[in-house]
């Protein structure tokens, strides 16, 4: 237990917590008096700083988004319609994801990219002019990001649909709910708990992101993290790579925190019993 | 040797979980020891100088610090140096320059003999303590270097010499032939509305804000920074692609995603050789030019075998082999008797045209205050703030 | 991008076609089985979906061209070179090296704590549990730069030892997670029924407990060696010099320019993530270790 907890705490705790300290120092090292001139910094440029992290938690938004549009279906077609073959699929969805997200991302350059494969066969069917690309967008990032954290979703949305007991769905349809309501009552609010799970271990990593949109992004797709590892690998100033890592933590938590009350408010019941 | 390695990073793995139960206190007496056994290296290396056998360096190793693929990793470069000295050389590589200083800093003084450092950095890194001197005395190559790089301030620190130049380049103007009937003559087209969404901008901030300042006509070395923030917000709807690489560029050109832009003279001639419809030109307004120098590292295990191979990186007979590598990606030598014997394919292809340094503005050093405000700017151009 | 918007017509259909399948009728038959087909159909779909890219990287890594243009003209030549590529070949190694001692570690550390914490902790467990959905929440990138900054202070820096001990903290608590789940759902009656018939407290751990979590002990450690092979993150800012994991050679490759032996290294590795799969399948045939990671996840934070 004890070199668990000393690990933990030398590694996760105690460091998150000297962040606070480490931004309020003078730069570039994190040796410095504290003055607060990072904060104050970030403080006056609000149309870069703010503007890149409302794309963050935007971008992460989408994504958890588009995960669970995808997954969402998937999940249930898994767990409904399945039987023999259902782990051989998921593990299907899984496996390309065992590899490196970075040999994915690369992979994803390769088939937007100028010329490549999607955008020719965009281009055949008259979708796209030659030239078009969607590297070095935007959207680029958000596909990127939804593609690498699908399974996550799957994973956490078939975990709550495979506990959505039939004889409930036969008893709401004796007493006479139709298929949209059965959805809409019965459904969705008891899969509710795996999409708070989802959005927790999709938001989180994707509005962090930082090599997504170093190599996909190009021109509009910079990110909150990009600008914190630049402050780090490119000119070394490490207080203000702590106060914006801070900012960035606090952002998501207060956003996570928001949704939750908002689902716990529009499904009243569904998070109380969890099971 | 490499399984060697693996192995001692797994016992160094089964330590390190040892070492939490004990705490983590004695790591520092293990960097102590390693830097301990370099020390008692160096000390072997001297003695066996000093009897001068027929190669004088045999069985020493030297370690340069470089980009990946950046003319001292060609086979031809090491074969060359391992011929004339009998060391062997190991490449450590770095991906920029700021990780080049972190590298050093992180470790690599008293590891690597040579680097490569952009002289932008050599004051920081002089002050940091991570590179030290040269002694021009030991590099009998010194002469054939141009005059107009010598005499650049930025490559002294107190008078003495701290980066030897080694090639050269600029980043003119580049456009595609088929799309411009006449040869641009100015920045100014990188702002023209008809080239809206058709540019490829160079993702550096130096470059940026230098590139701005000549086309502002301003000094490139101390412009006014304001205005150069608003010309770049200016000509940001225009950017199709602010590239990072040779490759983001030549992909993005090849497949008309971009016609125009400021890129590498050298990598613009390999186009040219391959065919690609590139023209390259310095425009009236001047443009940036760059200088890759080497640098002894600071407490380098091997300091005479360092300059041996600085003076071996800028001798005739390498440029001139790198130059004439058609796959070698060389720029243009910093020696003027190399260049004199290209040909006029190898100096197209590689643009080594030396009447052109005086239309550049050669990149200096920059403080750290100067860095991060230039790189806060592009990073606002680049994040879209009005 | 037309598969995203196919899906919440699709979904809001699922509750039509549940009912069938709770129990088959014989009137709704054929109707039961074209849902079934459409629901394939969008599995399917997804799969396609997921594994375009990297098919495509995989036809790639056999054509000839150097930008990956068509015509098709098949070659091998880039696993030859691939095979000469000691950058890669090294870098993989590395990474390899890496994960494997931190999965082992990571797997007894994690299996030590998950048992104290189900079988002794009493208000310990929930501290501990708020710690580590906390070092699991926490995006790599913001845990990778904390580490960096206080080894900074410290004045320790990058480092072998710093980059294992990071991997390790990110990767444990997912071992945590994956055991505990399993042994709560165990129960303790079997031991001290062990223990009852003379066993030694290590004995009736070592003959019962460990051969029932031995599965889930295994998918943690999985999991584990996937996440560190995977956390480019704390790679990138903990790594000391020279010493490129995979995802960092990959990520300078991207950036500055490759060579079609990528593809050829991605479709290697893509092929014994496959067979890995398969194993990690046979492993958790009867109780996806991850879908109980996730669930437990769910119970926190739900």
């Amino acid at each position: 237990m004890l070199p668990s907890a000393l690990l933990l705490l030398a590694l996760v705790v105690v460091p998150l917590f000297l962040l606070v300290y480490f931004g309020l120092l003078a730069g570039p090292g994190v040796d410095g008096p504290v003055t607060g001139e990072e904060w104050a910094r970030i403080a006056g440029q609000p149309d870069l700083y703010g503007r890149l992290l409302v794309r963050s938690l935007v971008l992460g938004l989408a994504a958890t988004v588009l995960t669970i549009l995808v997954a969402w279906p998937t999940a249930w077609a898994l767990s409904r319609h399945v039987r023999r073959l259902r782990s051989l699929y998921l593990a299907l969805v899984i496996i390309p994801h065992l590899t490196s997200s970075l040999l994915l991302i690369y992979a994803m350059y390769v088939l937007i990219a100028p010329g490549g494969p999607l955008m020719a066969a965009l281009t055949g069917v008259g979708l796209a002019e030659p030239g078009d690309t969607l590297l070095f967008t935007r959207w680029a990032v958000l596909l990127m990001l939804a593609y690498l954290f699908l399974p996550f979703m799957v994973m956490a949305l078939y975990a709550a649909v495979e506990r959505i007991d039939d004889t409930v769905l036969d008893a709401a349809r004796s007493l006479g709910a139709g298929a949209w309501q059965r959805f809409r009552h019965v459904v969705l609010p008891l899969t509710v708990p795996g999409m708070l799970a989802g959005l927790v271990i999709v938001f989180t990593p994707a509005a962090g992101a930082f090599v997504e949109a170093r190599i996909l992004g190009g021109t509009d797709g910079m990110m909150f993290g990009t600008l914190i590892s630049e402050q780090v690998s490119r000119v070394n100033n490490q207080p203000r790579a702590a106060a914006m890592s801070v900012i960035l933590l606090v952002a998501i938590l207060v956003l996570l925190g928001g949704v939750r009350a908002t689902l716990r408010r529009a499904f009243p019941g569904a998070l109380r019993g969890g099971r | 040797m490499k399984t060697r390695r693996y192995a001692s990073l797994l016992a160094l793995a089964l330590a390190g979980a040892l070492m939490l139960a004990a705490c983590a206190e004695d790591e520092a007496d293990d960097v102590d020891e390693v830097t301990d056994d370099v020390d008692e290296t160096t000390d072997d290396v001297d003695d066996t100088t000093d009897e001068d056998a027929a190669l004088p360096f045999e069985g020493e190793t030297l370690t340069v610090l470089n980009w990946n693929d950046y003319g001292s990793d060609q086979d031809y470069a090491i074969a060359g140096f391992e011929e004339r000295t009998g060391a062997t050389v190991e490449h450590v590589y770095h991906s920029g320059g700021e990780e080049l200083r972190e590298v050093l800093r992180t470790g690599g003084v008293g590891e690597i003999d040579v680097a490569l450092p952009n002289p932008t950095y050599v004051e920081q890194m002089q002050e940091e303590g991570t590179i030290e001197a040269v002694d021009p005395d030991l590099l009998d190559n010194l002469d054939g270097v141009y005059d107009d790089f010598l005499d650049i301030d930025d490559i002294y620190v107190d008078g003495e010499l701290y980066g030897v130049p080694w090639v050269w380049g600029s980043t003119g103007l580049t456009y595609n032939t088929e799309h411009f009937d006449q040869e641009p003559t100015s920045w100014g087209v990188l702002w023209d509305d008809e080239w809206e969404g058709q540019v490829g901008f160079m993702d550096s901030p130096v470059e940026a804000v230098m590139l701005t300042a000549l086309y502002l006509g301003d000094d490139p070395h101390d412009p006014d920074l304001d205005a150069v923030r608003e010309a770049l917000i200016d000509m940001r709807p225009n950017v199709e692609l602010y590239w990072g690489s040779s490759d983001d560029w030549t992909r993005a050109f090849t497949t008309e995603a971009i016609s125009v832009g400021n890129f590498w003279a050298g990598d613009a001639g390999s186009m040219m050789e391959e065919g690609e419809p590139v023209g390259y030109v310095i425009p009236e307004e001047g443009a940036a030019g760059w200088l890759s120098t080497w640098s002894v590292v600071a407490d380098a295990p091997n300091v005479e075998l360092a300059h041996a191979w600085i003076d071996w990186m800028i001798s005739e007979e390498f440029l001139v082999e790198w130059a004439e590598d058609p796959t070698g990606n060389a720029p243009a030598p910093a020696n003027e008797l190399a260049q004199e014997q290209l040909s006029e394919d190898v100096k197209a292809r590689i643009q080594a045209y030396p009447e052109q340094v005086e239309d550049l503005a050669i990149m200096g050093s920059l403080s750290q205050e100067e860095q991060q405000a230039y790189t806060d700017l592009l990073a606002e151009v680049k994040a879209g703030v009005q | 991008m037309a598969t995203n918007t196919a899906a919440p017509p699709e979904s809001t259909a699922a509750p039509a076609s549940s009912g069938d399948v709770g129990g088959p009728r014989p009137d709704g038959h054929g109707r039961a089985r074209r849902q079934r087909r459409g629901w394939l159909a969008w599995l399917w779909l997804v799969l396609g979906v997921v594994y375009t890219p990297v098919l495509v990287v995989m036809v790639l890594s056999f054509n000839a061209s150097r930008y990956g243009t068509l015509p098709f003209a098949f070659t091998a030549e880039w696993y030859v070179a691939l095979a000469g590529n000691d950058a890669l070949i090294s870098a993989t190694g590395r990474s390899l090296v890496l994960s494997t001692s931190v999965a082992a570690v990571a797997a007894a550390l994690g299996t030590a704590l998950a048992l104290w914490m189900v079988r002794f902790a009493r208000s310990g467990a929930t501290l501990f549990t708020a710690l580590l959905t906390t070092a699991i929440t926490i995006p790599w990138l913001i845990l990778a730069v904390a580490m960096l900054l206080v080894a900074n202070a410290v004045g320790v820096g990058r480092g072998l030892p710093l980059l294992f001990l990071g991997s390790l903290a990110v990767a444990m608590p997912y071992v945590v997670l994956v055991v505990v789940a399993r042994l709560q759902g165990l129960g303790t009656e079997l031991e001290q029924a062990a223990r009852s018939l003379g066993a030694r407290p290590l004995t009736a751990f070592r003959l019962v407990t460990l051969p029932l979590i031995g599965k889930s002990v295994l998918s943690g450690t999985l999991l584990a060696f996937i996440i560190t092979f995977n956390n480019f993150p704390i790679h990138f800012f903990l790594a000391p010099f020279g010493f490129n994991t995979l995802p960092m050679e990959i990520y300078t490759f991207v950036l500055s320019g490759y060579d079609p032996d990528i593809n050829a290294l991605a479709t290697v590795l893509i092929s014994v993530a496959v067979g890995l799969g398969l194993v990690l399948l046979a492993v958790a045939r009867r109780r996806g270790g991850d879908a109980t990671a996730t669930s437990r996840l769910q119970e926190m934070w739900g």
